[in-house]
């Protein structure tokens, strides 16, 4: 076995093939994870700027407090205080960012990083999502990108197949087959062989150029979520080899090979996952948002017209936080606010399940069938390695959700008692 | 006319016909291509049902609001919602890409917000069954497998010098087993030319939909011509059948699968976009050296008022036989909407820079230039969308100056007070109606794509015209 | 060393190969005559498990080659009629990989002395296989049989489309290979070369060996006139 991979090896030494393999591995695995590397630093130095500019403002707050508390200034108007709970919870430039799940190796898929928002923007009164591509060329989206998972899951196929569409066809054709079956090896043996070497020889440089990329390109991943990458890529290359194996045994002449497999290739590539995609979207149509736009106006007219039971109720339920005393004049209108965004949210959530649930829906189809496409497995399974796919992106507004609780419990009740931060409590500002 | 490309035509054909595997791909795009025009007119029917219904409620909304001050009305805003087009069955475009609404309000120009793709699953990056998918890939896929053999084949087989003894040229042979694989694409447009112009007969289009449903057609037809030559004069010019192969679907994957996505990397590197809270940034910082309809301390704001109340002799604003604040504010959006679209032109003009790249790389990707065409005439490209735009923009500063007038004029005297505007004047207001250009050809970038595709035919013909006769043996 | 018994093959109804007996010993080149369609090459495939018949058996040193085809494989080298190496590799390497096929790993100098005792010149076998003649490439095949110590070898017509010298040249290393103590069949169209080379000759037609003669009994021009009337007949 060994033997006769050392001589396809020099062989593929020999003529060339070899190099032309290596050389645009390595060339396409290098250009696409520097394009990955430049999507995920232009997103870093965003997500930077944006937490250095927030830090900035609580910072300078601090000071200005600081200063207040020792006399040595005076705010000209309530909501100029610098410890004014709306000043430091809701109003402008207050707030917090809230980033999805980020992951190490993001840099190998953009997947839906430009698509959906990258991060939110929690505030008391209202959680906005931000997306740094809205105002990309929809041209540039619709196109994609070339990034490290489309090498993989579109053109290492294509390596396979041309290395490996005519291994015992070729042989025939040259006539070195009836040599080689006249020697005391097996049929069996020799493809073995001829697999494993192609096999051992593609993994190898592909394996080789990540690792030099990741090194010169200075990107840091965990063992565990490197082994996962290499053992989808390894996989990936099973499949592909076992496909390229059956075709090599049916063997109808070399010409014969390279259109079945290119036409396997398609098949899985372009014919299943479009089918995939059309049945999901058929079978589970999400509605367009724009029927989202005008019922989330609708909520927002009904509970402004119901404002008052609201209130009532709210405060039938928490006798304890019926307002006592003299009162700001701004005091009514954000207290109503807080307690009717509450409502807001909620029926926003059932409105949204109009849209949640085909979506559910069509990821669980694609899920189930999946399997019928290994490529769409594999790139599912890079973009959830890279933190790009739509399910963690989307787990955006459960953070954002999660965290703007945890904002309102701090600033709701010193809101509600009438006072100011103290200086010492700005170090439990919570943090996303 | 020479007859004798006629005969190899019809002798290719009756060969093809024979070939199971030709004939069962054949059968499967026709049925995949149909499918695609029922699931899309589905698909179509919905969305258009629900932007109208969307569109009526939000005027309803508006319409609705509250008796209040017209400004508040302002604020509270309305929404654009944008109409899906007939031919986003046979080629969505970009439109998966693009919002779907635009929210309307005073002193900004939004982004238009929720496109479909962020709704859309897992495989959006995938192919997607539409006529202008299978047209752009399945189709030159379809032509190279059943041509890439046609030409050299012959010599595989020493037909050649016999079919030469017999005084056929080569390009005699060359345009026969073109026309052959010109007669398998055209039976493949014909049941979805006549399925689709059943569905626009159906659906009552107008005339301009139909000159461009021609458009597209032309597009593609012309395409397919692309790929037919190339086929050929490939195959004319190899040294085996399997170099042929692996050329042609070379040419493919970097004409369909590689150049878009390179032209996208290097485009965003060459002239990257501001990201939406950067521009904002920017966008503020000229507004602040304007005039601000609602900040009193803002001196240029401080400076026109002196000059309008100078100007009328007025001690106070209530002397004014207007309300100032309306003047005020009409001023400031004014000056706003110059601002904002003084920015919009740089991101558009980055857009159409992006766009210009796409179309110079159409010299190595045909599939490009066949794209843009395509979803130029379809309605769904970017030039489409920037439309939409424009007359929603339109639209909205229309109707804050109709809402600023209104405060000038009637909020006068002792109404200024407290002035509130009803129903009766929120229902007269202008009403929003997306209209779609009469002019297909709405810029020099269109035609220059469809000339573009043209210099491609006409390169593929004059190749063909060559065929290779160096490896005769 | 080389046994056939009773080996019947036949293709959709046609007999090529009938009721064949052989029993080839050591130091033996024996020479399978015939037309095209004879069954010479049916012959020698059915020897090398290519095929399988329909009854009979074939056997290498006594061992069946249908039930231990690599056991058997190991004892013998063929020659088919154009020998085929990889284009892209030398001499050396192309006879090492099939020597090493077998099993057996030879040191360079070792195959060099192989492929110099076929009658391959030291500066050639470093040369690209690509460059080689076809003479050039036949004795690359018996420098295979020396390097693997084969004592059977199967020839299909090898010396078809060899200039007269190539063709005396390879006759020679044949007898050569014979004193080594080999067991040769070897299937060929050339009268001259098999009353030369060949220790046996047999003639073949439509699947039936019909005569087996010792060539040092007769003449070239009795077995020509002997070949014919088995042709008419």
């Amino acid at each position: 076995m060994w033997h006769i991979i050392t001589y396809e090896y020099r062989q593929f030494k020999a003529d060339k093939r070899f190099a032309i393999v290596t050389g645009l591995i390595f060339i396409l695995t290098a250009f696409s994870l520097y394009q990955g590397t430049l999507r995920t630093d232009q997103a870093q130095e965003i997500r930077n700027d944006r937490i250095a500019a927030q830090q900035e403002f609580y910072e300078q707050k601090h000071q200005e407090l600081i200063r207040i508390n020792q006399g040595e200034d005076e705010p000209e108007q309530w909501w100029r205080h610098p410890g004014h709970p709306l000043a430091l919870g809701t109003f402008r430039g207050s707030g917090k960012f809230v980033f999805p799940e980020s992951r190490a190796l993001s840099v190998i898929a953009a997947g839906h990083s430009d698509i959906l928002p990258d991060y939110g923007r929690v505030r008391l009164h209202l959680t906005e999502a931000v997306n740094n591509h809205a105002l990309e060329n929809p041209v540039l989206k619709a196109a994609g990108h070339f990034d490290y998972a489309f090498f993989l899951v579109w053109l290492i196929p294509l390596f396979v197949i041309a290395l490996s569409y005519n291994m015992i066809s070729a042989e025939k054709e040259r006539g070195t087959y009836t040599l080689l079956r006249s020697m005391p090896v097996t049929s069996g043996q020799i493809i073995r062989a001829k697999v494993m070497f192609r096999f051992l020889l593609i993994a190898i440089v592909i394996i080789a150029a990540a690792g030099a990329s990741f090194l010169i390109l200075g990107i840091r991943a965990q063992l565990p979520d490197l082994l996962m990458l290499l053992a989808a890529i390894l996989s990936y290359l099973v499949f592909w080899f076992a496909v390229c194996l059956l075709v090599n045994l049916i063997d109808l002449g070399s010409a014969a090979n390279a259109l079945s497999l290119g036409g396997i290739w398609i098949l899985f590539l372009l014919v299943v996952p479009a089918f995939i995609n059309t049945l999901a979207s058929s079978m589970y149509p999400v509605p367009s948002r724009a029927e989202w736009i005008v019922e989330q106006r609708a909520i927002q007219q009904q509970i402004e017209a119901d404002a008052d039971d609201i209130l009532d109720r709210f405060y039938s339920e928490h006798p304890g936080e019926v307002p006592q005393g003299e009162l700001p004049l701004y005091y009514e209108y954000w207290n109503t606010l807080f307690i009717t965004a509450a409502v807001v949210h909620e029926k926003e959530q059932e409105a949204l399940t109009a849209f949640k649930k085909p979506q559910r829906r069509q990821e669980k189809l694609i899920a189930a069938l999946r399997f019928l496409s290994p490529p769409v497995w594999l790139q599912s399974r890079l973009e959830r390695l890279a933190g790009t796919d739509a399910q963690t992106l989307r787990g955006l507004h459960d953070n954002m959700h999660t965290f703007h609780q945890e904002w309102k419990a701090f600033f709701i009740p010193i809101f509600r008692e009438l006072r100011f931060v103290e200086a010492s409590e700005f170090q439990s500002i919570p943090e996303p | 006319m020479n007859r004798i490309p006629l005969i190899i035509c019809r002798h290719e054909l009756n060969m093809l016909r024979r070939n199971k595997s030709v004939v069962a791909g054949s059968l499967l795009i026709i049925a995949i291509l149909l499918m695609s025009v029922w699931t899309g007119a589905q698909y179509y029917g919905d969305l258009s049902e629900q932007h109208a219904a969307a569109e009526e409620t939000a005027r309803a909304q508006w319409e609705g609001q509250e008796a209040k001050n017209p400004h508040s009305a302002a604020h509270y805003g309305t929404h654009a919602f944008k109409p899906v087009t007939v031919l986003s069955v046979l080629d969505p475009g970009v439109d998966r890409y693009t919002g779907v609404s635009l929210f309307l309000e005073a002193h900004r120009q939004n982004v238009t917000g929720y496109s479909p793709a962020e709704d859309h699953n897992t495989l959006s990056r995938f192919g997607d069954l539409n006529a202008a998918f299978i047209f752009s890939f399945l189709f030159p896929l379809l032509i190279i497998f059943t041509g890439y053999r046609m030409m050299v084949q012959e010599r595989e087989t020493r037909m050649y010098h016999f079919m030469r003894s017999l005084g056929v040229t080569d390009r005699q042979q060359a345009a026969g087993k073109a026309l052959a694989l010109w007669v398998v694409t055209g039976v493949m447009f014909l049941p979805f030319i006549l399925v689709t112009s059943g569905f626009l007969i159906f659906q009552q289009v107008a005339p301009t939909e139909w000159i461009r449903f021609t458009g597209m057609m032309l597009t593609w037809v012309l395409y397919a011509g692309v790929c037919i030559h190339i086929t050929i004069w490939v195959s004319s010019r190899v040294r085996s059948s399997s170099n042929a192969l692996v050329l042609l679907l070379g040419v493919w994957i970097i004409s369909t699968l590689a150049a878009p996505r390179l032209i996208t990397n290097v485009a965003s590197a060459v002239y990257p976009v501001p990201d939406a809270i950067t521009l904002e940034q920017y966008v503020q910082a000229d507004l602040d050296s304007g005039i601000d309809g609602h900040n009193p301390l803002n001196q240029h704001t401080a400076a026109f008022r002196d000059s309008v109340m100078a100007a009328h002799n007025a001690e106070s604003p209530s002397d004014l036989p207007f309300n100032l604040s309306g003047l005020m504010l009409q001023v400031s959006e004014e000056y706003e909407k110059r601002v904002y679209d003084r920015h919009r032109r740089k991101v558009d003009t980055l857009h159409d820079r992006q766009v210009r790249l796409y179309r110079a790389a159409s010299f190595v990707s045909p599939t490009l230039v066949a794209q843009l065409a395509s979803m130029g005439f379809a309605g769904t490209d970017i030039h489409a969308h920037r439309d939409f735009y424009e007359q929603a923009e339109e639209y909205r500063f229309q109707l804050m100056t109709e809402l600023n007038e209104h405060l000038k004029k009637h909020a006068v005297g002792d109404d200024a007070y407290g002035f509130t505007a009803g129903n009766e004047f929120y229902k007269q207001t202008v009403s929003y109606r997306y209209e779609r250009p009469e002019t297909i050809f709405s810029g020099v970038p269109h035609a220059l794509q469809l000339v573009l595709l043209s210099v491609w035919f006409l390169a593929g013909l004059i190749c063909l015209s060559y065929p290779g006769t160096a490896h005769s043996d | 060393m080389i046994e056939a018994e009773g080996l019947t093959k036949s293709f959709n109804g046609t007999k090529a190969v009938h009721n064949l007996t052989l029993n080839i010993k050591q130091g033996e080149v024996y020479c399978l005559l015939g037309a095209n369609g004879a069954g010479k090459t049916t012959t020698i495939h059915l020897f090398l498990d290519f095929l399988k018949p329909d009854s009979g058996d074939a056997l290498i040193n006594g061992i069946s080659v249908f039930s231990s085809p690599v056991e058997t494989k190991k004892a013998l080298t063929y020659i088919p009629e154009n020998l085929a190496l990889y284009p892209s590799l030398t001499g050396i390497e192309n006879l090492a990989f099939f020597a090493g096929l077998g099993g057996e790993k030879q040191d360079e100098e070792f195959l060099i002395q192989c492929l110099s005792e076929a009658g391959l010149q030291q500066e050639a076998c470093r040369k690209r296989v690509s460059r080689y003649s076809k003479g050039m490439r036949q004795k690359v095949g018996v420098a295979l049989a020396i390097a693997r110590n084969s004592k059977v070898l199967l020839l299909d017509e090898p010396t078809s489309g060899l200039d007269p010298a190539a063709s005396n040249d390879f006759a020679m290393l044949m007898h050569r290979m014979m004193e080594r103590g080999s067991a040769i069949l070897m299937a060929t169209h050339d009268l001259f070369r098999a009353k030369e080379t060949g220790t046996r000759a047999g003639i073949m037609n439509k699947g039936v060996l019909v005569e087996e003669i010792y060539t040092h009994t007769v003449s070239h021009s009795d077995l020509e006139q002997l070949y014919l009337n088995h042709m008419k007949g």
